[in-house]
């Protein structure tokens, strides 16, 4: 179970990451739109692994 | 495939695909703001608009933890995950409601306020929904209706509580951080 | 009643089990056939009153009640009976059809019928408290400014489009997971893929419209702004918010009318569906380019003419898997043994009339023509050949076939055809002049018009009192058929999908025992006899 949560953990710890990196972008460009949705792009991929991730969790029983 | 499973999988299936009438519920707003508000955005409060997103996203990981628990048949720390998750869910409704709304921005306030408080509002609303859900399963899971091999109210509580929180990874850039603060 | 799979109230044993919350799919769906019928007819008496109006070239109603008229026959017409009356055919069949014993969740099945009833009574409320006069379109800024019945009609609308979106999940999800042993996806009935691309458009699209309406909602009731040009509001989001879900609701409309049609053909002409792949393949496609056509709506917004270009040409092209369905229901009949009784009339008279209503379509397709006739007749007349042409013919044709499967009655065949040639004539007296009328620049939704076009107004008139008298052998027919007709068998088409293979009506649960399916649904002549032969 502790590898499981480890997994689920870092992933948050990652979207957790993405978000401040985006603040910083944020003040640093002036709200650049086409900025910040490349760093939009990249939390749907780790989303999209995230929810690819429970769903075999739970598939596995 | 014994009833259970089939139960579950075809739950599974149901709530996969409400997601979806979701996404295109959230993404009609989303792109209400795009048009209305273009390259600009309000003047909010980015330390709170911060804090707010952190307790939803560390709300996300103790309903992660709950449902991973029972899946082990771990009760005791499925159930204190279950509590914090909805304690930070609590805790993140008081944040947008109780703080970020009534602040010197108004409904009223032409497109810059309506289409914030339609954004947060729609989004609260989900939040306090999934604070009940959350609710409802930990009642039924103290009273012992869960296990390893059968938790498919877990399962579905926490996607939806996940799927709360995406919107929000989502909504709170375009709301809080992009364009120009006018 | 039964705990098991969500079953509560469930099965009919009287009449008065049809007014409960029931979670049998037979009964829930006979709710819904029953209860869009009554909108039909309420919203066909309001199409008279508009006709009676436009007898005469000025005003001869208040102008204002005239609005709330055609708004009200609209949107009921629409969201009341088009929409729903699908879904309850899809209640009835897709579980039977599929060998399964109910849908997938019961329970949120009955709640969508009871939803469309609240939103349907909502909706009509509406019209007593201070009407909603601004055409089932609701363009904003004229909706904003309207009485308290639009803000009725916003919450009723929102209401049915949850019913809508938890049948479509119930749908797909039935269909996805229910399927009896051999069933495979190659040999599920051609209204079951329909349901499918329905479903999967009504699950995108109707969030879309209930994003709208509640900011419609919003603005006029907590002074927000979202389409009102003061305050920075867009009232051109209102139109591209309200079409993204309005175009795709056309092929709601009309993906499962086709699904029907595909199973009526082959039965009455005894023989196999022509390219049955092609025309499945045809409905995802449809469902697919439907999203990508909405702005056709809006060309004389004053949109980029590249903009126009793209979208024309995207609504060109959605002929295609259109015309791919045609071709294939052409290719069914040819060569077979057509048995022309009510319900292959009324499918060949949807072949007809679709037709041509899909090519005044394309004509609309181009931005120099749409220009033109724009919010003119030619609309009107367009909209019903798909609509009524289509969609409506197609029900009528399915409540004949599927008429002795659900009552286990068989209905009265000459009051079948007396209803059938009333409407094919009716019908084309009342709106094959309309696309004259849209040329020579008579506007829709109007209260008063040119002299000149008051002998065609009257034509007009005198078809719709045709179209009118003909749905009363229909009505008496049903009624009279199911208290006092003939029994009917399990199966009198002798048909070869799964609904006939059962008692008429289904016993609780569907199938005595649970089917196994050996061949397609549509073997019908040779593979048919082929298959005989070799069992023997």
């Amino acid at each position: 179970m502790s590898r499981e949560v480890l997994r689920g953990g870092l992933i948050l710890i990652f979207l957790a990451a993405l978000t401040w990196g985006e603040l910083q972008a944020s003040i640093a460009t002036d709200g650049s739109i086409p900025i910040l949705l490349l760093f939009s792009v990249f939390k749907a991929i780790l989303i999209a692994y995230f929810f690819m991730h429970i769903s075999r969790l739970w598939k596995a029983h | 495939m014994t009833a259970l499973a089939r139960s579950a999988e075809r739950g599974r299936a149901g709530i996969w695909v409400f997601f979806v009438s979701e996404v295109f519920l959230f993404g009609a707003l989303l792109s209400m703001r795009f048009g209305l508000w273009g390259n600009t955005r309000p003047d909010l409060d980015q330390q709170l608009g911060l804090l707010v997103t952190s307790i939803l996203l560390a709300s996300s990981f103790f309903m992660y933890l709950a449902e991973t628990a029972i899946d082990h048949d771990r009760r005791i720390i499925f159930l204190v995950s279950m509590f914090l998750t909805a304690i930070l869910g609590i805790a993140f409704l008081i944040g947008v409601i109780g703080f970020e709304w009534g602040g010197h921005l108004q409904p009223t306030d032409g497109v810059f306020g309506s289409v914030f408080y339609a954004m947060t509002g729609l989004h609260a609303l989900h939040v306090a929904s999934g604070v009940l859900f959350i609710a409802t399963i930990g009642f039924k899971g103290l009273r012992g209706n869960y296990s390893a091999n059968d938790h498919f109210g877990v399962e579905a509580c926490a996607i939806y509580w996940h799927f709360i929180d995406v919107v929000w990874v989502f909504f709170y850039p375009a709301i809080y951080l992009m364009g120009t603060a006018v | 009643m039964s705990a098991r799979r969500g079953f509560i109230r469930h099965g009919a044993h009287s009449w008065v089990d049809y007014f409960t919350f029931n979670t049998d799919h037979k009964v829930i769906g006979v709710q819904y056939l029953a209860s869009t019928f009554v909108f039909f007819i309420f919203a066909g008496v309001l199409a008279l009153i508009i006709r009676y109006e436009l007898l005469d070239p000025t005003p001869t109603l208040n102008p204002n009640a005239y609005n709330a008229t055609f708004t009200l026959h609209g949107s009921v017409m629409i969201f009341l009976f088009v929409i729903p009356v699908m879904a309850g055919f899809a209640n009835y069949l897709i579980p039977l059809m599929i060998g399964a014993d109910d849908m997938a969740f019961p329970r949120l099945n009955a709640l969508s019928f009871w939803l469309l009833i609240l939103g349907g009574l909502t909706i009509v409320s509406g019209n007593f408290l201070g009407q909603a006069d601004t055409g089932w379109t609701a363009y904003a800024p004229l909706s904003l400014q309207a009485p308290d019945g639009q803000t009725l009609w916003a919450i009723g609308a929102i209401i049915i489009g949850t019913s809508s979106t938890i049948g479509a999940i119930n749908f797909l999800v039935t269909i996805g997971t229910m399927r009896a042993p051999g069933l495979t996806p190659g040999r599920l009935p051609l209204f079951c893929w329909g349901m499918i691309a329905t479903s999967i458009m009504v699950i995108l699209a109707t969030p879309v419209l209930t994003t709208a309406l509640a900011l419609l909602v919003l603005e006029r009731m907590a002074g927000m702004t979202f389409f009102a040009v003061t305050g920075g509001g867009d009232p051109l989001s209102w139109q591209n918010l309200f079409w993204f879900y309005s175009h795709p609701a056309v092929y709601i409309m009309i993906l499962p009318a086709m699904g029907l049609i595909s199973e009526i053909l082959p039965v009455f002409s005894r023989k196999p569906i022509f390219g049955y792949r092609a025309i499945a393949a045809s409905s995802m496609a449809i469902a697919l380019l439907g999203f990508l056509v909405w702005a056709h709506h809006m060309f004389t917004t004053g949109m980029d003419p590249a903009v126009q270009a793209a979208f024309m040409v995207t609504s060109m092209i959605i002929a295609v898997p259109t015309g791919v369905k045609i071709f294939n229901w052409i290719g069914t009949m040819w060569g077979g043994v057509l048995d022309l009784r009510t319900p292959m009339l009324f499918a060949i008279g949807f072949i007809a009339m679709f037709v041509i209503g899909g090519l005044s379509g394309i004509t609309l397709a181009s931005v120099p023509v749409d220009t033109h006739v724009h919010d003119s007749y030619y609309i009107v007349g367009h909209l019903h050949y798909v609509l009524f042409g289509g969609s409506v013919l197609a029900v009528f044709g399915a409540f004949y076939f599927w008429f002795p499967k659900i009552t286990g009655k068989m209905y009265d065949e000459r009051l079948g055809k007396l209803h059938f040639w009333l409407t094919i004539v009716g019908f084309n007296l009342t709106f094959f002049p309309m696309h004259w009328l849209g040329l020579q620049g008579m506007p829709r939704r109007v209260v008063a018009y040119a002299p000149e076009f008051q002998a065609t107004n009257q034509l007009i008139s005198l078809g719709a009192l045709f179209l009118a008298i003909g749905v009363l052998p229909f009505i008496y027919n049903l009624v009279v058929s199911w208290a006092r007709g003939p029994q009917a068998s399990s199966n009198p088409w002798s048909a070869l999908t799964l609904e006939w293979q059962t008692s008429s009506p289904p016993p609780i649960g569907n199938f005595d025992e649970p089917p196994v399916v050996t061949h397609g649904p549509y073997d019908y002549g040779e593979p048919l006899m082929r298959r005989e032969a070799a069992a023997d």
